[in-house]
């Protein structure tokens, strides 16, 4: 079958690959219940700013994981774009 | 800390007042935290524009130019909703951060003019020590007390 942007054909096989139902969104409320065990844990845990923090480092990996996306399905105008996110997400990081 | 926050996210450094399972990071008080407070405020404003925005349009562009079906489409949706909600949850952590950073400064000793004084009590109250252990510290007070006197 040919690739989204029909530029050549891919394995039928290769896109056999078993779906993982939004894994990212099913990270973020495991992250999100670990800031309220905190918060009940111990009083001063600030349950949203340590939610924003742990969501620092999902954030990162969701981003990457779709560069290694739009590769894997041939979506290169993705691709481009995606990484141009990425490079200035993390070229402000040593900024702040 | 420093190093998370530099290659990761800037987001690793509200680490300094947000007490992560009741740790603290930070060993002293800030002495400018408005300047803290406005590099945050920054930092977050240029994540909406650079990374947030960008992702909002690309991810909606794909997913009306692409079909259901693949992990791609997903997580177009999932970095879709993930975008939209850290902008917001950043907005929202800005009005707190100020009354956190003046709750995370020490408590003065009533009465005390200098300001490096700490009043210990005061401390330990507010931490994560529990009852009973606060009830221990302050029958030892009491008790030296008793065997010593108050100071003059």
């Amino acid at each position: 079958m040919a690739n989204y942007a029909a530029t050549y054909c891919i394995s039928e096989d290769s896109l056999d690959l078993k779906l993982v139902y939004f894994p990212f969104l099913v990270s973020m409320a495991i992250l999100f219940v670990l800031s309220v065990l905190g918060a009940r844990q111990k009083k001063k845990h600030k349950l949203l700013t340590n939610f924003v923090i742990m969501m620092g480092m999902l954030e990162h990996i969701a981003i990457i994981s779709q560069i290694i996306m739009t590769f894997f399905f041939g979506t290169w105008r993705y691709a481009i774009v995606i990484i141009l996110i990425w490079i200035l997400h993390v070229v402000a990081q040593p900024l702040f | 800390m420093n190093v998370l926050g530099a290659v990761v996210s800037w987001k690793f450094y509200k680490l300094l007042y947000s007490h992560f399972w009741g740790y603290s990071f930070k060993t002293s008080e800030f002495s400018q935290p408005h300047v803290f407070e406005n590099l945050q405020k920054y930092a977050h404003l240029y994540n909406i524009l650079t990374t947030y925005i960008p992702i909002v349009i690309l991810n909606m562009v794909g997913l009306l130019d692409l079909s259901w079906g693949t992990q791609l489409y997903i997580m177009m949706i999932e970095n879709l909703i993930i975008a939209i909600i850290m902008s917001i949850l950043g907005v929202v952590e800005w009005f707190f951060m100020r009354r956190y950073l003046k709750e995370d400064s020490y408590k003065k000793l009533p009465g005390a003019k200098s300001s490096g004084m700490m009043n210990l009590m005061n401390v330990i109250e507010d931490s994560d020590f529990s009852e009973n252990e606060i009830a221990a510290v302050k029958q030892q007070r009491l008790k030296d007390k008793l065997a010593f006197g108050t100071r003059p």
